[in-house]
């Protein structure tokens, strides 16, 4: 069936900004408090994940001088998010020992783990020491998440990348996200099949779209029908393939019946010009493509979850944009005796806290109650090493924007003494309403991170 | 020679049985499982056959892409827009890892929906079997359904199955009009596990571990997938619907057909593309300074197709050998693109040769363009690729605390002075030994995989070493890829290599213990025909292995 031509409503680049500053949301307003996913003024909570590869720079990453909890500087390189700084949450001492727990070389444990909290399964993914291991082994925690907030939305979450699958295609080192032990999600690094997937028919009137979705509603009920009978065929193995597969369709069809929140905050993009999605050229380009559709699905209410992950550990890619021509993987090993390398890895560094900054910057130009959509969201800044020069899952460098509508009291660095990073992963399923104790693998959890709140 | 020195030892995972239980175990330096146990010269038909666990395959991308085109004309590709597979080999067809996910599912639908619209817009009269204005259009969508489900699902459709595509086309057809009802019952097709995934159903009357022969359909649907990467054709189905697939007779006849299809070559084509790593040329970025006549835009997928290019030829009109894979002058490039190259055309063959010395697949311009830095060449990578790929060897990463950006150029040293420092530095030889020699064999190839005999004035240095593999005889020092090349064409280690790959890439998993005998027919083949590369693929698709399957209803 053919899609109507799509009005040109908005676009992804330049004044985006300004028009972004709209009045309240009426539709969210009123809403009762006992909804999974909605703050207590009424507005829907979001969680969203930022993650960058190949750990951090120590000297540039962590504040200098003597901080303490509400008496800290930005450090160099987060030093562009200052209209933020009350906002943040940077963490600092905590470890993730569950990614020291299993096989693998430390970028494929430090991707299973990173929202798991879980070992690498054991597979055919040769490790550093020799050891094979396998995909994550987990449930991640946006999954969870989204399973408690998600389930009114068109989407239960949204993956978005920058250059994910470039350097290795998918596999373990380049996956964060899982629905389940071995079951790793693709981000969607092409910035025109993400908006194809979810703009694409917000203009078709609503007689139009009734018509579309009892359509695909008849089709999938013939399909189903087809799972259900097929399963019996088959043999034991086949039919758990069978049925995972058959549960999406039902998922699917279910959220056919959800709507977006066509609102004034939701503007959707016109489609984005062809861009080359896995490039060097056009990578800040696409960054600020994917970075600006995400925040407009949350603001159409499309999903509550979402993520975006730039490239993965392995990424040979340059940065031509800030000038910077070396080997992304290669600059990451660099030591004090390479200085040139250490001040590109830097540069790269604070290209990425400027992009994260791009991302809090569009959610506070969003209104929301007494503030905006930025304090009814927690987008979680992560990164599968600590640093890559050690290739250590100590002191990881975990920042936290947003407060899930007051839960987080935001504006403070926080150290802790080797804690472990399980229990921000139980902090965050609290923030958004799951009454857990316990994230992942349960040896390396202690309960919710101390403090938080 | 065991590779001892390199962390515990280099992975050696070339057992050609994969890692399956025993895959936590991966320091693999206790020895050669593949070279000094008794090998059974045949099938091992007196104990009856014996296969390693299956299961369904989902169409990859691929796979998705000729089967539409193949089932409804439709040539745009449009499984692109599919969620790529997940790898833990080198191949996206592996069952275990390619399954359906929440992107997946929906995509399922949003591409379903194009490709039936572009079906009823554009070629709805010659889909149809009938005229709808002649017979009604009830009628005719009826026999439609019955037509296209046999092919969409390659087997003949149960009465259920035509009784609930039938439903949902009149139900359709009485809301929406006849074309939108062919459509929407071509997305429900599309969207269904019999074309979604390649079923093999459990027989009736068997038990959990039983080993069965697949079914006439369900061979044709094996054959048809690995060798021309598309549902069966009219003659495969042809022979499946008159019960001739149960034949090894019949299965050769049909597989030595199929490779001779053009889909055939496609196909071997993208065996390499995978194999070869070739799609990261897309993600690959020249120095624009040192080569400014290079479209950034189009030189990955240039040098990709030329790459599986050389292999079509060798496969079909070359030699044909393993031998003759790496042994060869030629490539197949654009007018322009070869002129940069200094190549001159060769009118016998199409392709144009290439200056200098030469071997084969090693050193294809596309290849050599991607085991390289954006202004140097990288003998890191290529030692690399040459363990990993042409050897089936694994090497762990390097230690974390060293450098690993290669040495800025210097315009007073060559590559491999500037490399040194891994085989003299003891924290990186342990690996070095292994990777380095092997890569610096491909030194007279620059950032493009142009030719050189000399870098920064300096004559360049390829020598080097085959070492760490398991066949002594071909073990030892050379100067130059074209001697590298002939050690690893003459070597065991290489031969089984390939025949790995080959197999992965057939059966959609890696080869367990019990296709140990399949995997020995497949290389007494190759031995007995001289490396004949067809020969091995035809061996694939007669052995015991790719005729049967193992029962699973443990659990029930």
């Amino acid at each position: 069936m053919s899609k109507q031509p799509m009005l040109r409503r908005a676009f992804l680049h330049g004044a985006a900004g300004s028009a972004l500053a709209l009045p309240l949301l009426q539709q969210f307003e009123g809403r009762g408090h006992a909804e999974p996913g909605v703050a207590d003024d009424g507005f829907p909570l979001r969680f969203v994940v930022f993650f960058h590869p190949n750990g951090v720079w120590p000297q540039s990453w962590w504040p200098g001088g003597a901080p303490s909890e509400n008496a800290w500087d930005l450090s160099p390189s987060l030093a562009t998010l200052a209209a933020h700084k009350d906002k943040l949450i940077v963490l600092d001492g905590v470890d993730m020992p569950a990614a020291d727990a299993g096989p693998g070389e430390d970028h494929q444990q430090g991707m299973g783990a990173v929202l798991s909290g879980m070992p690498l399964q054991v597979g055919n993914f040769v490790g550093g020491d020799g050891s094979l291991a396998g995909w994550g082994d987990g449930i991640t925690v946006d999954q969870v998440i989204a399973q408690h907030i998600g389930t009114t939305t068109p989407f239960g979450s949204l993956e978005l990348g920058v250059r994910a699958s470039a350097f290795g295609g998918s596999e373990v080192r380049t996956r964060m996200i899982y629905a389940g032990p071995a079951q790793p999600i693709a981000p969607i690094d092409d910035p025109v099949a993400a908006w194809a997937t979810l703009f694409s028919e917000l203009d078709m009137s609503p007689s139009d779209m009734a018509v579309l979705r009892n359509k695909r509603v008849s089709v999938l009920d013939t399909v189903a029908q087809q799972f259900a009978a097929l399963e019996n065929q088959v043999g034991t193995e086949d039919r758990i393939r069978l049925q995972q597969h058959a549960a999406l369709v039902t998922d699917l069809e279910v959220r056919l019946a959800n709507a977006p929140a066509l609102g004034e905050a939701c503007l959707p993009p016109g489609a984005p010009a062809a861009i080359a999605p896995d490039s060097a050229n056009t990578m800040d380009a696409v960054s600020a493509l994917q970075i600006d559709m995400l925040v407009m699905a949350l603001a159409c209410d499309l999903t509550r979850v979402a993520s975006i992950q730039y490239s993965n550990g392995m990424n040979h890619t340059q940065f031509p944009w800030i000038g910077s021509m070396s080997d992304g993987h290669g600059i990451s090993h660099a030591g004090d005796d390479s200085p040139a390398l250490v001040n590109e890895g830097i540069a790269r560094e604070q290209w990425f806290a400027t992009q994260f900054g791009r991302m809090l910057d569009r959610m506070a130009e969003i209104p929301e109650g007494d503030g905006t959509m930025l304090d009814h969201t927690v987008v979680l800044w992560i990164n599968e090493l600590a640093q890559g020069n050690t290739h250590s899952h100590q002191r990881m460098p975990f920042v936290m924007a947003g407060s899930a509508g007051g839960y987080f009291k935001t504006g403070r660095y926080m150290q802790y003494d080797h804690a472990p990073h399980n229990d921000l992963l139980v902090s965050l399923q609290n923030a958004f309403g799951i009454e857990a104790t316990t994230f992942g693998a349960p040896e390396f959890c202690n309960g919710p991170l101390a403090g938080l709140t | 020679m065991p590779a001892t020195g390199c962390y515990d030892g280099l992975s050696d995972r070339d057992d050609a049985f994969g890692s399956g239980a025993d895959g936590a175990d991966g320091d693999g330096d206790d020895g050669a499982e593949g070279g000094d146990d008794a090998r059974p010269s045949a099938q091992c038909s007196a104990e009856g056959p014996s296969v390693g666990l299956t299961g369904l395959r989902l169409l990859t991308r691929y796979e998705y892409d000729n089967t539409v085109r193949d089932l409804l004309g439709d040539t745009t590709r449009p499984a692109r827009a599919l969620s790529p597979e997940n790898q833990t080999t080198a191949f996206e067809n592996n069952y275990l890892d390619h399954r359906a996910s929440k992107d997946l599912v929906r995509q399922y639908m949003d591409v379903s929906e194009e490709v039936a619209a572009r079906a009823v817009d554009e070629r709805l009269g010659e889909m149809l079997p009938c005229d709808p204005l002649a017979i009604g259009e009830a009628v005719c969508g009826h026999l439609f359904v019955e037509q296209v489900l046999e092919r969409a699902f390659r087997r003949p459709a149960t009465h259920a199955e035509v009784t609930a595509f039938k439903a949902l086309f009149d139900t359709s057809h009485g809301q929406f009009g006849f074309s939108e009802a062919v459509a929407l019952t071509l997305q429900a097709i599309l969207q269904s596990p019999q074309f979604l995934y390649r079923v093999e159903a459990v027989p009736p009357t068997a038990a959990d571990g039983d080993v069965v022969a697949v079914t006439g359909w369900e061979m044709a649907s094996r054959l048809s997938y690995f060798l021309t990467a598309s549902m069966p054709d009219d003659e495969l189905r042809a022979a499946a619907a008159a019960g001739r697939l149960s034949t090894v007779d019949e299965i050769e006849t049909q597989a030595r057909r199929l490779l001779e299809t053009d889909a055939g070559r496609q196909a071997v084509r993208e065996f390499h593309r995978q194999w070869l790593d070739l799609t990261g040329l897309g993600s690959v970025t020249k120095d624009p300074t040192a080569y400014p006549t290079l479209d950034p835009a189009t030189i990955g997928q240039t040098w990709e197709d030329s790459v599986e290019a050389f292999a079509e030829h060798v496969f079909f009109e070359g030699e044909g050998t393993l031998e003759g894979l790496l042994d060869s002058n030629l490539a197949f490039l654009p007018p322009q693109l070869a002129a940069l190259y200094g190549a001159t055309p060769d009118p016998a063959t199409g392709g144009y040769v290439l200056p200098g010395e030469r071997a084969g697949l090693l050193t294809q311009p596309g290849l050599m363009a991607l085991l390289a830095y954006p202004d140097q060449s990288s003998p890191i990578a290529r030692g690399v690729f040459v363990r990993h790929r042409m050897l089936c060897q694994h090497l762990p990463a390097p230690p974390n605390d060293v450098p690993i950006e290669p040495p800025s150029p210097d315009p007073n040293a060559t590559t491999r002075e500037r490399f040194a420092e891994h085989t003299e530095n003891p924290a990186c030889a342990g690996c070095h030994v292994l990777i380095d020699p092997l890569g610096f064999g491909f030194e007279h190839y620059d950032a493009i995989g142009n030719f050189r005999d000399v870098e920064n004035g300096i004559a360049v240095d390829a020598r080097g070493e085959l070492a760490g593999i398991e066949d002594d005889e071909a073990a030892g020092e050379f100067d130059g890829a074209s001697e590298l090349a002939a050690r690893l064409a003459g070597s065991q280690d290489f031969h089984e290599c390939v025949v790995h790959q080959w197999t992965t890439f057939a059966l959609g998993r890696e080869p367990a213990e019990a296709d140990e005998c399949s995997v020995a027919h497949v290389r007494q083949s190759l031995t007995e025909s001289g490396g004949d590369l067809r020969e091995m693929l035809v061996a694939i698709a007669t052995s015991d292995a790719f005729r049967h399957r193992i029962v699973d209803t443990g659990g029930q």
